[in-house]
């Protein structure tokens, strides 16, 4: 309880520390006000006194404030959406893919030892070179998202699972067998509720690489979702608006990972 | 009549001794299971208490008409609700004993306590039999079960007693020597198995799965008349009748004086006819009648609360779990239940009821379980029975046949117990009748010269001598390819057989390969050449039938200690009712009761090792394969596995239980002498079998003290030579795997 206790204060400290750094360096890095030649403020049209420059490093109200306009304003929510959607499709088409191929080769070791050189070599190749490609194949538009997406993840999901089936001791497989169990049947009564936790786990990792590739492929080639948002903010100098799309990614990102703890946590009593 | 009942004070008695005589004699005679379970303070405090102003009105039910009294009672209970315990109360209770000994009881067993002032009581007022635990507590209870055995059969020896049986056969207890139990199982087979022997009050089940023979056999061990009330269906105005003659029956009954009158027993097979989902009238005909009967049964049964032991059998047809678990079979069963309550002064309402109205944890109800889930063994013995008895009727006309026993082979059995369909018959009153047909036909065929007549399949000492082996390995080599990719010989040759019931221990070093031999068995691995077989077939895959220990924790993680043991009868599709009984004496002869919700990580070594003994054990193997079972424990560990291993054993051995045959691997020399009936001395790599010894030591020899014995110290000294000249037959430069 005490540890925990104090661990929960030294998360919370560290966030003060950097919420302290943010204003301070906000603070520093405020261009200043336009002035007069007799040293008195000039005024925009609506009476507010006009900017020296752009503001790089915006304070968090500022942040918070860019948010509550694109929330209220510019339908970010629906962007959020689409990019929720996109990460959706493209998970869906990789990870259920991914699950069966891993298992069969974490099964058959004649399969693995063919196949894992040719996915480590896929594995190898930055998937956002293949953009440009993807592009002239698919346009732009989802097929070539949920293509990228299934590129940057697909290979990586099969081999852990294939790596995590392959390492369950054998000894539960010759016991299962032993009890009774048809061979057929191990899958569901010892592969699946053995691997979960870890299954659960690679998929925290994947969920987190998504998201990179997401982001990536909407800044490179779509008009809406949060990735796009923040690559037009940087086109018209609005600091605040992007760094609200980094904030949102980051906050989705926690609870995707938080769902999926609780899901494992609430699967796997064992484990805990 | 002889029902028995021990009366002990549970805490001079451990219950690993007590529990050990009460499932005996469960066994053995007709006790009242039910009140035993009722009063047993320490799983049922809490109703205990609650009841406890109760307690004056059951012991009297629970005395009389008992020769012998056990109940687990804590004689220093409170006898009031809100008193302190004080052993002072136990008088109250002895007292109440010591005038029901003047009407008959006849004897009673007191354990342990002899010591205290409630002991000398007893001592001096019931002098008959005392046993004292203080000397022996582990094996002193034998004694106890021996006397109340030799009290049964003089008991039973005055009876002169036959039941006859209209079908298939007549069972004819013609004296009280021996094994009754054997006799039974011997004459009416199929009708009773282990599962089903401890004796409930009510018997639930498809038609036809035994138990009016079962009824019958309890009838005659407790000496009653035995009264068949088998109204089926039929007209309303036929079945009146009938009551009416039973009514006029029970009347009788009546008449006589409450103590002097006979045991009556009641079988009520009322639901013949009964089907699921039946409404309205049609339900009503099926039901009435049985209602009827349960009015009569309660009206007369009050007031005669300590002497009306009554059994009810009840059956519905065809073999369905659903029927039984409908909601009409279900209120039928409350009003049966109800009925009994009322009759043995122990009302339902204090039995504890689950959502469904069941009654929770009830020990009085038993379901027989189909022919179908009898499994193979079993209908190997239904074919085996049938022929014995056509053999007088159709030997004569077979040509050929020359007076032998006629006895079909293990491959013509099997040939049958597969052509039958066994699930289109819940029950054997219509399958004797098909396997009747089918032996006839098969023999006729036969004798045709449509299949040929061997000397072995009728020569039934030939065959009894292939059977006695369980496993056997001809001539096995096994080659396997190395990490390196060149293939190594690891058994260069083995060659032997496993006798039925005894314990083989394969010694030898580390990493010698005997593990191998046991995957061999398992079916986990198949020899380069050679054949490896189980009961005179060449093993193909695992099989349920023999277990297997695994050296490693092999508990899944991931399941709680009851869904780890759960692991193989769900894999059968077997329902928790049939298992989980049997899991729960395991558990508890393994100590471990109570551990049920926890998972492996959370358990101690030996727990765990323990966990996965009784998970192989439920499934009922026939064969046990250990793997160095107690590698991986301490020494003082170790040691207790091993007692409880010979303790395991012990029981199954007195119980007469199906033996069970098992293959232990290990390299500790002074387990091996100490688990093992047989020890084969294994040379390392390639694996050679090697010196054999026997141990001369019986079940009961095997105890602690066993350990420090010259005669032990002796044969370990033999052994470790001889395991030391294996060794160094082999060359000393030969390369050793790492």
């Amino acid at each position: 309880m005490t540890t925990n206790l104090k661990s929960t204060g030294s998360v919370v400290a560290v966030f003060v520390l950097l919420f302290a750094v943010w204003i301070a360096g906000a603070y520093w890095s405020h261009p200043g006000y336009q002035t007069h030649p007799d040293g008195t403020l000039s005024l925009d049209d609506d009476g507010l006194p006009k900017l020296a420059g752009p503001i790089l490093f915006p304070s968090p109200a500022a942040v918070l404030q860019d948010l509550y306009r694109l929330l209220v304003r510019q339908s970010f929510l629906k962007d959020i959406g689409i990019s929720l959607m996109r990460i959706g499709a493209g998970l869906l088409s990789s990870v259920v893919p991914a699950f069966i191929l891993g298992i069969w080769l974490g099964i058959n070791a004649f399969s693995r030892s063919a196949i894992t050189p040719l996915f480590a070599f896929i594995q190898y190749i930055p998937p956002v070179a293949f953009v440009p490609v993807l592009i002239l194949w698919f346009g732009i538009g989802l097929p070539q998202q949920v293509a990228l997406l299934f590129i940057g993840t697909f290979f990586y999901l099969t081999l852990m699972i294939a790596d995590t089936v392959a390492n369950i001791p054998s000894a539960y497989r010759d016991a299962a067998l032993t009890l009774g169990a048809k061979p057929h049947l191990l899958i569901w009564r010892v592969i699946l509720p053995f691997g979960l936790p870890e299954f659960i786990q690679h998929l925290r990792v994947i969920v987190g690489i998504a998201w990179t590739y997401l982001t990536v492929v909407e800044m490179v080639s779509a008009e809406t979702g949060i990735g796009s948002v923040i690559i037009n903010s940087q086109r018209y100098l609005q600091t605040g608006r992007a760094m609200a799309g980094l904030f949102t990614i980051g906050v989705l990102g926690v609870l995707c990972d938080l769902a999926l703890r609780g899901t494992s946590r609430l699967l796997c009593r064992w484990k805990y | 009549m002889l029902n028995i009942c021990l009366l002990t004070v549970e805490d001079d008695l451990p219950e690993t001794i007590y529990w050990p005589i009460f499932r005996e004699l469960t066994e053995w005679v007709f006790v009242r299971k039910g009140f035993v379970r009722l009063f047993e303070p320490a799983a049922d405090s809490e109703r205990w208490s609650k009841n406890l102003s109760d307690w004056r009105r059951v012991l009297p039910v629970l005395i009389a008409g008992n020769e012998l009294v056990f109940c687990t009672v804590d004689l220093r209970i409170p006898l009031d609700p809100g008193t302190e315990p004080d052993p002072q109360h136990g008088l109250t209770i002895v007292n109440e004993i010591k005038a029901r000994h003047n009407e008959g009881v006849r004897c009673c067993i007191l354990t342990g306590a002899a010591s205290t002032d409630l002991g000398q009581l007893f001592a001096s007022s019931m002098p008959e039999v005392l046993f004292d635990f203080k000397g022996d507590a582990q094996h002193g209870y034998r004694n106890i079960v021996n006397y109340i055995k030799s009290q049964a059969l003089s008991l039973m020896a005055t009876l002169n007693f036959q039941v006859a049986n209209s079908r298939p056969q007549t069972l004819v207890l013609e004296e009280a020597s021996g094994s009754l139990r054997d006799q039974y199982l011997s004459k009416a087979p199929y009708y009773v198995d282990e599962a089903t022997w401890h004796i409930p009050t009510l018997l639930l089940g498809a038609r036809g799965l035994g138990q009016r023979a079962l009824l019958e056999f309890i009838a005659y061990l407790a000496g009653a008349e035995l009264v068949v009330v088998d109204l089926g269906t039929g007209s309303n105005r036929d079945l009146f009748r009938r009551l009416t003659k039973l009514d006029a029956r029970i009347d009788t009954w009546l008449e006589q004086p409450a103590d002097s009158g006979p045991r009556q027993l009641i079988y009520l097979a009322g639901l013949d006819e009964y089907q699921p989902g039946m409404t309205g009238e049609e339900s009503e005909n099926c039901l009435w009648p049985v209602r009827a009967i349960l009015k009569k049964i309660r009206l007369f049964g009050s007031g005669q609360a300590s002497s009306f032991p009554i059994s009810l059998v009840f059956s519905t047809s065809g073999d369905s779990p659903l029927r039984i678990a409908s909601k009409d079979t279900r209120l039928l069963i409350r009003d049966i239940e109800e009925c009994i309550g009322d009759m043995t002064g122990y009302p339902l309402r204090y039995l504890g009821m689950d959502e469904n109205g069941w009654p929770l944890g009830h020990p009085r109800i038993l379901r027989l379980p189909s022919l179908q889930e009898r499994g193979r063994e079993f209908r190997f013995l239904v074919i085996d029975s049938r022929l014995r008895h056509l053999q007088g009727r159709l030997g004569k006309s077979l040509p050929g046949y020359k007076g032998q026993e006629l006895t079909l082979a293990r491959d013509v059995a099997d040939l049958l117990a597969d052509k039958i369909n066994w699930a289109d018959y819940g029950n054997l009153s219509g399958l004797t009748d098909a396997l009747d047909a089918a032996f006839e036909n098969f023999l006729n065929h036969r004798a045709a010269g449509q299949f040929q007549i061997t000397p072995f399949h009728l020569d039934a000492r030939l065959q009894a001598q292939f059977r006695k082996f369980v496993l056997n390995m001809d001539e096995v080599h096994l080659k396997l390819p190395q990490a390196d990719g060149k293939l190594r010989t690891i058994i260069e040759r083995a060659d032997f057989n496993v006798v039925e019931g005894e314990t083989l221990v394969i010694l030898g070093p580390s990493g010698c390969g005997k593990s191998t031999l046991l995957r061999l068995f398992a079916g986990l691995l198949f020899p380069s050449s050679g054949t490896v077989s189980y009961r005179q077939s060449s093993i193909t895959g695992p099989s349920e039938k023999i277990g297997f220990v695994f050296q490693s924790y092999s508990l899944f993680p991931w399941l709680t200690v009851s869904q780890n043991i759960a692991f193989g009868p769900r894999n059968k599709g077997v329902r928790p009712e049939v298992y989980w009984p049997r899991a729960e004496q395991l558990l508890e002869v393994a100590r471990l009761t109570g551990l049920q919700d926890q998972y492996p990580s959370r358990l101690s070594g030996g727990e765990q090792q323990r966990v996965a003994i009784v998970r192989t054990l439920v499934n009922d193997p026939d064969v046990l394969l250990m793997d160095e079972p107690f590698g991986a424990l301490d020494l003082q560990t170790r040691w207790q596995m091993q007692d409880f291993l010979i303790e395991t054993r012990r029981l199954i051995e007195d119980r007469k239980l199906s033996r069970k045959t098992i293959v232990f691997v290990t390299h500790d020399i002074d387990e091996a002498s100490y688990v093992g009936d047989r020890i084969f001395i294994a040379s390392p790599r390639p694996l050679e079998l090697g010196a054999q010894f026997r141990v001369p030591f019986s079940l009961a020899d095997r105890k602690d003290s066993l350990r420090r014995d010259s005669a032990f110290a002796g044969l370990i000294n033999q052994v470790r030579e001889a395991l030391l000249d294996a060794a160094s037959r082999r060359n000393p430069n030969e390369e050793r795997a790492p």
